[in-house]
């Protein structure tokens, strides 16, 4: 696209080409005028020549004439000498008039007429000369008398006459085309000056825009450049800018003032000089490579590091890097100070932490009291003063809650909250939460159901925590539930998550509360709060909790009434020889079956019995045996595309004593002889399996000793 | 009988653990209310278990679990503490603590939590 200062500038160019192209046109024009004029001047210098000549062609008549007459008259020899010469300036004369009056007929015809009367002239003249030499005196004196001497001088002089007029008739007019071509000439150079001006004149406008605008760019560049200077030094983080490697190129005066290095010490060096504990170089600018520009996610990459200073003391620093993205890759680093918000933070931790100390110490006595007394512990209460104490107690232990919630949320917050991230079985888990509510469902009259996991499931938590959600999800469960209804805890699988699923049949959650059930002090309305004794802060926390285990915490409408609360955590695949080095002492089982479902049944069948390693092709199994003993090994028949039967003679060379039993949906697989035991999975349970395989192992061992 | 000894420098509390503590018949309870008396009590007494509050003025919870050990006295401890954080029972478990109540416990089921230790 075209923009305004481009056809300028277009515009501006085409004015410089024009203005010398003009020039030169100009000039050829001029050059034109010029020969023009000098052809004039040459024309006008010729009829002024023309005129003197023919004034001294008369005069040169005249003097042969006086010759002649003086010498036919006194008959004395030095008239000749005009006479002669007279003659030959006649025939110069007439010479040069002939050579220049040939351009105009009129001319050119009145010369010759004229050289026809004077020859007739000098022919008359001649005859007399010749007659006095001849000594005829009379003669010669008689045709002066006859006058036809004079006759002729007459015409010789009215043609002179004539072709005078004609050539001052002409200066008139050749001055007259000299004054027009003059004229012409000025208005020519008045047009070209008019033109130039005016060129001239847009040029230095066009070009005066074009550098009003650079002066307007480059003030605007100035004044970014100043208040970019200005906010670099004025800004109270450190800053410094990186090259592509993190060498420091440039430092801004807060980084002086944080480090106390100056700027010509700090260039060039690698930015992890400034750290306490600097991390190896390659690996520092393995990870600045990693970092993205602030445009592609937010402001650029965080962390924290420990400074350190000139001084050698050190202090705490949050860092926000960023990725400048212009030719060769550069970062800016902000680097603060967070020692004053680190005290801050740690003051407050430790004011909510005394706070909830102090608060806990009057209501250990409180709720004690209460609580022994609303036992009945130390005698019997009347029937009011029961229920006061009651409301007491009851309002007392929200008391404890709010207060242990409130220290949950500052935990979180303040990234304080530590997760003692083990790998746990679901089930367990499961158990504790039942174990832990059927008190409190009993007392709200709510039957609490649980259905642990199909197949024994692990994931990765704390199991504390998680036992906090699960229990946090339930009790509110069992709170929005009617009297005689059931709350239902069922854990399964959903695609690569456990999903523990709580559900009740309660009322519900109100639409207008389901964007902020999550928030803090949520709750669906000031009298529900009271009815049901929470503090607003669960499910905050249950969410939390759920996230920091890399999981969610959703909930979802149940069909015919009530909410499902659901946790989803991520199933750890614990691999089979992980699963049998857990549990030492017990006889080692290899189980091959191409049916995940089928291995993790047996497996969990076996739980307490055996250690079962699983595995679903042939190929694990052979790792499998290379890499240990085992008692016995159940073995599928039809593993498409391979066939367990192979693996039975590889199991009686490896390992001897080992007891093979076929597990096959095969009815009759025809391998008598060649395996202790078959068991048809449609036919024999799961208990029947492992009610064999034990006593086989059983067996084997007695055996052996 | 087993004997029970409970170090708390709040008399309000010492006297609600005394009697959650008597609900169990099988308890002999003894309370005192710094560490110094529980080092004299623990010796002269000779209690089965130590009940000790962790934040006290004087001599701390803490403190007074290794000065019994320092003396050879090897009676179990259990901290009752109302900073029931996970790194300082962490810390606890470190100074050969049985176990943590927390504050503020549940004194009818005060008397089973101390017999879970036992």
């Amino acid at each position: 696209m075209l923009k305004g200062t481009d056809i300028r500038r277009g515009l501006a160019g085409l004015m410089l080409l024009a203005i010398p192209l003009g020039l030169l046109g100009f000039l050829m024009l001029m050059r034109g005028e010029f020969r023009d004029v000098r052809e004039l001047r040459a024309l006008v210098d010729q009829s002024v020549e023309a005129r003197a000549e023919l004034a001294e062609l008369l005069v040169e008549h005249l003097n042969v004439e006086t010759g002649q007459r003086g010498y036919v008259l006194t008959g004395k020899r030095e008239f000749l000498t005009p006479y002669q010469e007279g003659k030959a300036g006649i025939a110069a004369t007439f010479a040069s008039l002939e050579d220049e009056g040939r351009r105009e007929p009129a001319i050119a015809q009145g010369i010759a007429r004229l050289k026809q009367l004077s020859q007739r002239k000098l022919a008359f003249v001649d005859g007399n000369i010749a007659r006095m030499q001849a000594g005829d005196t009379a003669g010669a004196r008689q045709a002066v008398a006859e006058g036809e001497g004079k006759r002729l001088m007459d015409a010789i002089r009215a043609e002179v006459g004539r072709l005078d007029d004609i050539e001052r008739a002409r200066l008139p007019q050749i001055i007259n085309s000299r004054d027009r071509s003059r004229e012409r000439i000025e208005q020519t150079t008045y047009l070209l000056l008019g033109a130039f001006s005016l060129l001239l004149a847009l040029v230095a406008i066009v070009t005066g825009r074009a550098i009003r605008e650079r002066q307007r760019e480059f003030a605007r560049a100035n004044m970014l450049a100043e208040r970019n200077r200005v906010i670099l030094n004025g800004t109270v983080d450190g800053l410094l800018l990186l090259d592509h490697d993190g060498f420091i190129q440039g430092v801004n005066p807060s980084i002086e003032r944080l480090f106390g290095f100056d700027e010509a010490h700090l260039v060039g060096k690698h930015n992890t000089y400034l750290m306490a504990t600097p991390p190896k170089l390659e690996d520092s600018v393995a990870w600045l490579h990693s970092v993205g520009s602030a445009g592609v996610s937010g402001a650029g990459r965080q962390m924290e590091f420990t400074g350190r200073r000139r001084d050698g003391t050190i202090f705490e620093t949050d860092v926000a890097i960023s990725r400048i993205e212009s030719g060769e890759n550069s970062y800016v680093a902000i680097i603060r100070d967070v020692t004053d918000r680190k005290r801050i933070e740690g003051m407050k931790t430790e004011f909510v932490s005394t706070v909830s100390h102090e608060l806990r110490t009057p209501l250990t006595s409180i709720g004690g009291s209460l609580g022994l007394l609303a036992s009945g512990a130390v005698g019997p209460l009347g029937e009011k003063a029961a229920r006061l104490v009651q409301i007491a107690h009851s309002n007392c232990e929200r008391l404890i809650r709010l207060i242990n919630d409130i220290l949950d949320i500052e935990k979180i917050e303040s990234g304080k909250m530590h997760f003692d991230m083990r790998r746990m079985r679901v089930t367990p888990l499961i158990d504790r939460v039942v174990a832990a509510n059927a008190q409190f469902a009993a007392n709200h009259g709510v039957t609490l159901k649980a259905q642990p996991p199909a197949w024994p499931m692990v994931v990765e938590g704390d199991a504390d925590r998680l036992e906090q959600l699960v229990t946090n999800l339930v009790s509110n469960a069992i709170k929005h539930s009617p009297r005689d209804g059931t709350v239902e805890l069922i854990a399964h699988q959903h695609g690569q998550s456990v999903r523990i699923d709580v559900c009740d049949r309660g009322g519900g959650i109100p639409q207008e509360f389901r964007s902020r059930i999550f928030g803090k002090f949520a709750m669906a309305d000031g009298s529900d709060n009271r009815a049901r004794g929470g503090t607003g802060l669960g499910l905050s926390i249950a969410r939390e909790i759920a996230q920091r285990h890399g999981g969610t915490l959703t909930f979802a409408d149940r069909a015919g009434g009530g909410t499902t609360f659901s946790v989803d955590l991520p199933i750890i695949c614990e691999t089979a020889a992980e699963r049998a080095a857990a549990k030492p002492g017990l006889p080692a089982v290899l189980h091959v079956d191409d049916d995940h479902d089928c291995l993790d049944v047996v497996a969990s069948a076996f739980e307490g019995k055996a250690a079962v390693v699983s595995v679903a092709t042939l190929e694990e199994a052979r790792r499998a045996i290379a890499a240990r003993r085992f008692a016995a090994a159940i073995v599928d028949v039809s593993m498409a595309p391979e066939n367990g039967l192979e693996l039975v003679p590889e199991l009686r060379a490896s390992q001897a004593g080992l007891k093979v039993l076929l597990f096959t949906a095969i009815d009759d697989p025809h391998a008598e002889g060649r395996v202790d035991a078959v068991l048809v999975k449609s036919r024999s349970s799961i208990e029947d399996l492992v009610r064999t395989t034990m006593r086989m192992v059983g067996d084997a061992e007695r055996n052996a000793a | 009988m087993t004997r029970v000894l409970y170090v708390d420098d709040e008399p309000d509390i010492r006297e609600i653990a005394e009697m959650s503590l008597l609900l169990d018949p099988e308890f002999e309870v003894r309370t005192v209310a710094s560490g110094a008396e529980a080092l004299g009590a623990a010796t002269e007494w000779s209690p089965d278990i130590i009940l000790l509050d962790v934040m006290m003025p004087g001599m701390d919870g803490p403190t007074v679990l290794s000065r019994l050990r320092e003396e050879g006295i090897a009676t179990p401890v259990l901290f009752v503490t109302a900073r029931a954080q996970r790194s300082e029972i962490q810390g606890f478990a470190t100074l050969d603590a049985k176990g943590v109540i927390a504050k503020p416990f549940d004194p009818v089921s005060l008397a089973a939590q101390v017999r879970a230790f036992l």
